[in-house]
C-alpha cells in the first residue's frame, strides 16, 4: 500500500522538476522569459520587483489561463510556472490516492476522513482563488 | 538561492518543519526579495519539502498516514478558519505569542532530549477505534518498533490552532504538529517529525491555490528554490533514517530554539 503512495509521489516529484528544469534550460538558451521583463535589463531588479497589477500580462503567468496561452509560445517562465503547478498539485494526488486505497481496504472511517480532507483542498484550489476579495 | 535552499529541504524534511520560516527570512534578508515573493515561493518551498521527504518516509513506512490524516481534518478546518479572519489579524502580536509559546515548549523536550522511544503508551480510545498504532523499522537498532497513540482529542485541537495560524500568518506550521504529536500523543520523534512533513504539504497547499493567483509565486525566485529544496530533502531523508530518535529531537530543539527567537523578532519588528 505504502509503495504505491510512495511511487505517485515520486512520479509527481520527478514531472514536476523535469518540467522546471526544461524551462529552466530553455530560459538559458533563448536568454529571454518570454514575458515583459527579460534578462536584457542589466540589473535583473525587474523580476524581482512585486507588481500585482502588471501581471499576468506583464512579468509571468499567474492563473490557468495564463500559463496555457504562454505554453502556446512556448515562454520559459510558463515552463517553468507549468511544473510549479505540478508541484503544487502532488499533495492533492497523495491525498487522492490515500482515499481510494482506503476504499480498497474497505476502511469506512478513513475514506469519510480522507474525503473530507480532499474536498477542503480542491475547495481551496478552485472556489476559494475566484472570490473577488483574493483576487489581485 | 539553490545551495541556501539545500541546506533548509534537508533541515526541513529531517524536522518536519516546512522551511517557510527558514526560506523566508534568507529571501528578504539575504537577496532583497520582496516579502510578498517571499511568502509565495516560500509556499512552494513547503509543499517541495513535504513531497521530497514524503518519497522515501512513506515507503520506509515511517510516516503514520492515518494519524496523518486524522490530524488533518483539524489543520484544513483550522486553515480556513485562519484565512477567513486574516484581514482582521493582527501579525506582530500573533508572531509574538507562536514565538513565545515555541520557546517554553523547548522546556519538555529538553527534559526527554536522551529519550529514545516513549515508554508505558497506551492507545486511547479514538486511536483504538482508528487503529492509529503502528510500528515503523528503526535502522539504528535494526528492529520493528511498536508503538501506540494517546491524546488524540488534544493533538486535534492543537492541529486546529497549527492550522489557523497557518492560515493567518502564511506559515506551515510544522513546528506545532511535531509539538503536538511528540508532547500530546506521544508518538516516537521520527514519527512525529516524518508525519508532520507529510502533513505540512497538505496545509500549504490549502493556501498554495490564493497566492498564487495573487500573483504571489515568480518563477525566476522560485524554480532555483524548488529545485534546491527538493535535493535537500532527499539528502534529509538519508540523514533521517540513519538517525537515532534523540539526535532528531535535538536537531529538532535547536531548529525549534532559532524559529522562536525568529518569531519574537518579527514581533518587536526587527525582522520583515
Amino acid at each position: 500500500m505504502q509503495s504505491v503512495l510512495s511511487k505517485t509521489l515520486l512520479y509527481g516529484v520527478i514531472l514536476s522538476t523535469s518540467i522546471i528544469v526544461i524551462g529552466l534550460v530553455y530560459m538559458a538558451a533563448t536568454y529571454s522569459s518570454g514575458y515583459q521583463c527579460d534578462f536584457t535589463d542589466a540589473s535583473l531588479n525587474c523580476l524581482l520587483n512585486y507588481n500585482p497589477a502588471a501581471i499576468p500580462h506583464g512579468d509571468y503567468p499567474n492563473t490557468l489561463f495564463s500559463i496555457a496561452a504562454g505554453l502556446a509560445q512556448l515562454k520559459p517562465f510558463a515552463i517553468i510556472q507549468l511544473g510549479v503547478i505540478v508541484l503544487l498539485a502532488t499533495p492533492v494526488i497523495r491525498v487522492f490516492a490515500s482515499l481510494v486505497l482506503f476504499a480498497i481496504e474497505k476502511d469506512r472511517a478513513f475514506v469519510v476522513i480522507t474525503l473530507f480532507v480532499l474536498l477542503v483542498l480542491l475547495f481551496s484550489f478552485f472556489v476559494v482563488p475566484e472570490i473577488p476579495i483574493f483576487k489581485a | 538561492m539553490f545551495l541556501t535552499s539545500i541546506a533548509a529541504g534537508a533541515i526541513g524534511s529531517i524536522v518536519g518543519i516546512g522551511g517557510g520560516l527558514l526560506v523566508t527570512p534568507v529571501l528578504t534578508l539575504i537577496f532583497g526579495v520582496d516579502i510578498h515573493l517571499a511568502i509565495g515561493a516560500s509556499i512552494v518551498a513547503i509543499i517541495a519539502t513535504s513531497s521530497g521527504g514524503a518519497v522515501a518516509y512513506i515507503k520506509d513506512r515511517i510516516t503514520n498516514i492515518r494519524v496523518g490524516m486524522f490530524l488533518e481534518i483539524g489543520t484544513t478546518i483550522g486553515a480556513i478558519t485562519g484565512a477567513a479572519i486574516a484581514a482582521y489579524a493582527n501579525s506582530s502580536l500573533l508572531f509574538g505569542i507562536f514565538g513565545v509559546i515555541l520557546l517554553l515548549s523547548v522546556v519538555p523536550l529538553l527534559r526527554k532530549r536522551t529519550q529514545e522511544l516513549p515508554q508505558g503508551v497506551v492507545n486511547d480510545v479514538v486511536a483504538s477505534r482508528l487503529r492509529l498504532n503502528s510500528s515503523y523499522p528503526e535502522q539504528t537498532t535494526n528492529q520493528e518498533v511498536q508503538y501506540n497513540v494517546e491524546g488524540s482529542w488534544i493533538a486535534l485541537g492543537i492541529m486546529y490552532v497549527a492550522g489557523l495560524l497557518s492560515g493567518l500568518l502564511g506559515i506551515g506550521s510544522g513546528a506545532f504538529k511535531v509539538l503536538g504529536m511528540e508532547n500530546a500523543m506521544h508518538l516516537p520523534m521520527k514519527v512525529s517529525t516524518t508525519t508532520s512533513n507529510f502533513m505540512i504539504g497538505v496545509t500549504a497547499a490549502a493556501s498554495a491555490g490564493i497566492y498564487f493567483v495573487r500573483g504571489d509565486v515568480n518563477p525566476f525566485i522560485v524554480a532555483p528554490v524548488v529545485l534546491g529544496i527538493l535535493s535537500g530533502a532527499i539528502l534529509g531523508t538519508k540523514i533521517l533514517v540513519r538517525a537515532r530518535n534523540s539526535t532528531v529531537r535535538t536537531i529538532f530543539i535547536v531548529v525549534l530554539a532559532g524559529i522562536a527567537i525568529e518569531m519574537i523578532g518579527k514581533a518587536v519588528g526587527i525582522l520583515p
